[in-house]
């Protein structure tokens, strides 16, 4: 396994938002995370990037603990995320926010030019790499997150509702750009409350309700599962 | 891309020349006093310009590079100019030690420790009898241009004007690598340049120590300049206050806006401390207050960040 948590709890004063969640992601996976709203993804996510520290349980990253490492060391280890509200570096261009993330590996900075320039390329963002960040759209800034998250040369991708706020046709457009992310040997965790882009993308997909784990498995298999059907619709009355 | 090399070289040149230009020594004066601010100024910059992280407290290594070397002639009538390179070593290790516990705060609170700190500086050297006291320091009175003592201000503008030069080429060099893209970075989002790896406390340590070396330069400088420093000339909050106001007007975080707000600040402090009564510092304030208000309000930018909106709004409407 590339990343692993085990029985990781998350509680904020007496509330557990997340409680007892274990997930294993292997180094060629697509894993959905989802759940209704206040479920405890977004706060197990935060758990795996490193802006919260968990409660308890550990979390494993290519047999390192990082259950109480920075986000930089995980970054520096290989692990890689965007944010719900992307955080674009507003008054840099997109390339200059791209080349930030490229020097973590890279030397020098013709080097990480080059790195940057090829991911913007990867992520459709090519004819726009001189535009400042914040003039960019919501799914240029949303590419522009992954192609920052990429340019650190990850192995895992932790994407927070990406797909959130997309048009139709840009969902489409997103769901691609992942798929190329993922050809490209990285493993990714997706989050989502958008059920189409889950069922397109994620192999195995977890569903999170009240803190916990309701249900794991297959993308079909998840959503005919009963609990996740009342999870997200609420029981049938009965008569 | 032409015409912002024209317009550079336009102003190069002005400067070059002004000292010929203008032959009185209140113009020549003036002259220095702004290159000495576009000095401090731009090396605030790198720090609270680029990274935002917005020091009130940079009187402290200003007075620490003024102090080094009027100290050492006081004590050992040695050479001034040799303790320049200390005073910046120095200030670069006070700012280490003021950076570790006061880079665990964001924001305002780092702005507010900074500011506690210089006002702590300014009372411990105003009490310390080996630093001179309340009285100060004097530096050599008798003209040697190699203790850089002269009566003219011109030599005193050509070796200032070298030293911006190279501060200013500095930055340009520091913009285009690992630390300008960090420190940038870091201004824009904390959160998100550590999820890229950027180590960001330990790149707010570096950019503190060089902007304090840098400024420590400038107070060194004004020291040999003027001849004499007080606890209140070069430790003072009219200092740390004056640095950031220079910068923030021009434009924060841009290579050339220290050099303009200073360019601009400057003149006016002078004309109206000769128009008004002079010696009083108060009218500073009160500039500084005006200035402080406009900026806020209307241009947080500076003057380069108006220039380039203005000019997308031309290109927009063209």
């Amino acid at each position: 396994m590339l990343l692993q948590a085990r029985s990781l709890s998350k509680l904020f004063g007496g509330l557990a938002a997340v409680s007892d969640v274990s997930i294993d992601v292997g180094p060629h996976d697509i894993v959905g995370l989802i759940g209704p709203n206040g479920a405890g993804k977004s706060t197990l996510f935060n758990c795996l990037a490193g802006d919260y520290r968990p409660t308890k349980g550990s979390i494993v990253f290519d047999g390192v603990d990082i259950t109480r490492a920075e986000p930089e060391r995980r970054a520096r280890l290989g692990i890689g995320r965007t944010y719900q509200i992307p955080l674009a570096f507003g008054r840099m261009s997109v390339v200059d926010n791209v080349i930030v993330g490229a020097y973590l590996r890279a030397r020098t900075r013709a080097s990480a030019r080059a790195k940057a320039q090829e991911i913007i390329d990867l992520v459709g963002l090519g004819d726009r790499s001189e535009v400042l960040g914040a003039t960019l759209g919501t799914l240029g800034r949303k590419r522009l997150e992954i192609a920052r998250a990429l340019a650190t040369g990850p192995r895992v991708l932790l994407l927070d509702e990406t797909l959130a706020g997309l048009t139709p046709v840009e969902t489409r457009e997103a769901i691609d750009l992942i798929r190329r992310v993922h050809a490209s040997g990285v493993a990714i965790v997706i989050v989502e409350h958008v059920m189409e882009v889950i069922m397109a993308l994620a192999q195995r997909v977890v569903v999170m309700d009240e803190g916990k784990v309701i249900a794991s498995g297959s993308a079909v298999d998840v959503v005919r599962d009963p609990r996740v059907k009342e999870a997200y619709l609420g029981r049938r009355a009965q008569p | 891309m032409t015409r912002a090399r024209i317009t550079l070289f336009v102003c190069a040149l002005a400067l070059a020349v002004y000292p010929l230009a203008i032959t009185s020594t209140f113009g020549q004066r003036v002259g220095v006093l702004v290159l000495l601010a576009a000095l401090s100024g731009t090396a605030w910059n790198i720090v609270g310009g680029y990274a935002e992280q917005v020091s009130i407290g940079h009187a402290v290594f200003y007075g620490i590079g003024a102090y080094a070397p009027l100290l050492f002639y006081t004590n050992v009538k040695g050479n001034p100019i040799l303790m320049i390179p200390v005073g910046m070593v120095l200030a670069a290790l006070v700012a280490l030690c003021v950076g570790i516990p006061t880079f665990r705060l964001r924001g305002h609170y780092f702005s507010m420790a900074t500011l506690a700190l210089g006002q702590l500086f300014l009372l411990g050297v105003t009490i310390a009898p080996a630093l001179g006291a309340a009285s100060g320091l004097s530096g050599p009175v008798e003209q040697n241009p190699w203790q850089l003592s002269m009566r003219s201000p011109v030599p005193y503008y050509y070796v200032f004007l070298v030293a911006l030069a190279l501060m200013i080429g500095l930055v340009a060099w520091l913009e285009r690598n690992r630390l300008g893209f960090y420190l940038r970075a870091i201004q824009a989002s904390e959160r998100a340049a550590r999820s890229l790896g950027v180590p960001v406390y330990r790149y707010k340590l570096i950019a503190l120590m060089i902007s304090a070396a840098c400024t420590a330069l400038a107070g060194s400088f004004y020291a040999l300049f003027v001849g004499f420093v007080n606890p209140e000339s070069v430790f003072g909050l009219l200092i740390s206050v004056q640095i950031v106001i220079v910068a923030t007007l021009g434009g924060a975080g841009t290579l050339y806006g220290p050099l303009l707000g200073a360019a601009i600040l400057v003149p006016t402090q002078e004309w109206a401390n000769a128009t008004f009564g002079g010696g009083g510092t108060g009218l500073s304030y009160v500039v500084y207050g005006a200035v402080i208000m406009v900026l806020t309000r209307f241009e947080p930018g500076g003057l380069l960040g108006l220039w380039k909106r203005l000019r997308i709004r031309a290109a927009a409407s063209a």
